[in-house]
């Protein structure tokens, strides 16, 4: 049986994670739920996600050093960030390093379809 | 009689006093004379009325001064000076006593006269110029404490007008602070509530009947309803705090125009409304600006004219307007916009009718945002109205041309 590729969804409101990994769920990942960002940082070294859904205000890291961790990492050069904000100027600004800014509230179904891609062409 | 009666020069010898109460009112007279001659040289409250007296009072303490040996002129100096006499007036008059002795008396006689003349004018002059010295000390002090007590005034009203504007600049920053943290705030939970009932709706908890999936559909549509608002107040709050950026890139206005009308062609076709958009062959294909934020002038005007209109049409015209600029027109059948209430139409949380928030929902955002849009691009927005007969809403933008 061929194995799902995993997906990590950092965002610390535990509903809008739910709705975040349900979608990854539907879309094919096997997904890991993080809602702080401590543990994300230690998560984020011992495992290779193809997908992180990355929301920028979570406690305890910023999601935006999350995300320079991320691009720094040689093991995760092929891993596809998502960038989940209700923070248009700051989304604006880090259009660069993500695959993808997405501007909360996000659709659940425009989620799964464009998480859907990265496995797909990603 | 005259002068030829004063035997000796004594000078404050009866003789003089007689010579000059036999010739009082010529003496008067001629005091009187100059006096009117030089009124006015000093702003004085004194009156052509009062100089009689003062003529008839010089001759008085003339004599007085020759008839006590103690008497002095100085207080007497001082007290012209009070009157509003002028300096000039004061001299003439002593001029004028001088002739009348040089005309009365004999030769011998006239050297000790006049050294006596002399002592009164002196003490005289000298008590005038102190009364004006002190005079003038005392209006400097006057303005000094003026202009010192003004200063103090205004320094208070300054630093309360400045503690007033901090303060207004304070909460208008406030604001604009709390907006954009309320609705940054208010997307997590409602992204949530959209997300979790897209989920119900989409029968991943097992499947929903038809009145169910209804029931998550309207959720849904009003979360959508609430999400633009917290779209349009965080577009307010970052317009005033500053913080647009305006992109500069190629982009199509023929797609933009398009783009508008599909997305709310369901909604004007949900209403009975037509909406068709033309978009002009003399418009350039590409052209430089920030092709989201035009979208969404377009859009607001699109939605405010589906919202004010009942039946009809709406038409989005995008064309070349000149050389330098091109224009998209949003054009509907709707009620219009009362004459008097066209200037107010583009200012934040305003409605023309304060009830129609009931009716026709929304903050009255809309047009704020894309007045204050326009403005950034440096273009100009106009709009036609008349109540009862439709709107004509014409943007007109600066055109840069893609390479």
């Amino acid at each position: 049986m061929e194995t799902k590729p995993l997906a990590l969804v950092i965002e610390d409101d535990v509903d809008q994670n739910l709705v975040f990994t349900t979608a990854l769920n539907q879309a094919g990942y096997k997904t890991e739920s993080i809602t702080d960002g401590l543990v994300a940082q230690q998560r984020l070294t011992e495992v290779v996600p193809k997908t992180i859904v990355l929301d920028l205000h979570i406690p305890g890291v910023t999601g935006v050093n999350l995300l320079r961790q991320i691009r720094n990492d040689q093991r995760l050069a092929h891993a596809s960030v998502i960038l989940a904000t209700a923070d248009a100027a700051l989304a604006d600004s880090l259009h660069a390093e993500a695959d993808l800014v997405l501007l909360k509230p996000i659709s659940f179904s425009q989620l799964s379809v464009l998480a859907s891609r990265f496995i797909q062409f990603g | 009689m005259g002068s030829k009666q004063l035997a000796t020069p004594d000078i404050r010898h009866g003789s003089l006093i007689q010579l000059i109460e036999s010739n009082r009112d010529d003496l008067i007279n001629s005091y009187h004379h100059v006096l009117r001659e030089t009124l006015f040289s000093r702003r004085t409250t004194l009156r052509p009325s009062m100089l009689k007296s003062i003529a008839s009072n010089e001759v008085d303490v003339f004599n007085k001064f020759l008839s006590q040996p103690t008497f002095s002129a100085f207080e007497h100096g001082a007290q012209l000076y009070q009157t509003g006499l002028s300096e000039q007036a004061v001299l003439r008059m002593g001029q004028v006593t001088r002739q009348f002795f040089l005309a009365h008396l004999e030769n011998d006689q006239i050297p000790p006269v006049l050294a006596t003349i002399d002592t009164y004018q002196e003490s005289l002059i000298q008590g005038y110029i102190q009364a004006q010295e002190q005079s003038i000390l005392k209006e400097q002090e006057l303005i000094r404490s003026a202009l010192q007590s003004a200063i103090g005034r205004y320094t208070v009203e300054i630093k309360e007008i400045e503690a007033m504007a901090q303060k207004a600049i304070e909460a208008n920053e406030f604001k604009t602070r709390f907006i954009a943290r309320i609705g940054h705030e208010l997307r997590t939970p409602l992204g949530a509530m959209l997300g979790i009932t897209e989920m119900l709706q989409q029968g991943i908890y097992g499947s929903l009947t038809r009145e169910q999936k209804d029931l998550a559909q309207r959720i849904i549509n009003n979360a959508v309803v609430l999400k633009q608002i917290f779209t349009e107040l965080l577009d307010q709050s970052q317009i005033e705090s500053g913080q647009l950026n305006l992109k500069e890139e190629a982009f199509s206005p023929k797609t933009v125009a398009e783009t508008v009308h599909s997305n709310y062609l369901p909604l004007a076709l949900k209403k009975g409304l037509a909406m068709q958009v033309k978009v002009s062959s003399n418009l350039p294909r590409k052209i430089i600006g920030d092709e989201a934020r035009i979208g969404q002038i377009v859009s607001n005007l699109v939605v405010n004219a589906i919202k004010f209109t009942e039946t009809g049409t709406i038409l989005i015209h995008a064309y070349k307007a000149n050389a330098t600029h091109w224009g998209i027109e949003v054009r509907d059948t709707g009620i219009g916009i009362a004459q008097e209430h066209l200037s107010i139409i583009f200012e934040p949380f305003r409605q023309t009718d304060e009830t129609s928030g009931r009716h026709y929902g929304g903050v009255g955002l809309g047009l704020s945002i894309v007045q204050q849009l326009v403005a950034a691009m440096d273009g100009t927005i106009e709009v036609k109205s008349k109540f009862g007969q439709g709107t004509v809403f014409t943007v007109i933008l600066p055109l840069h041309l893609a390479r």
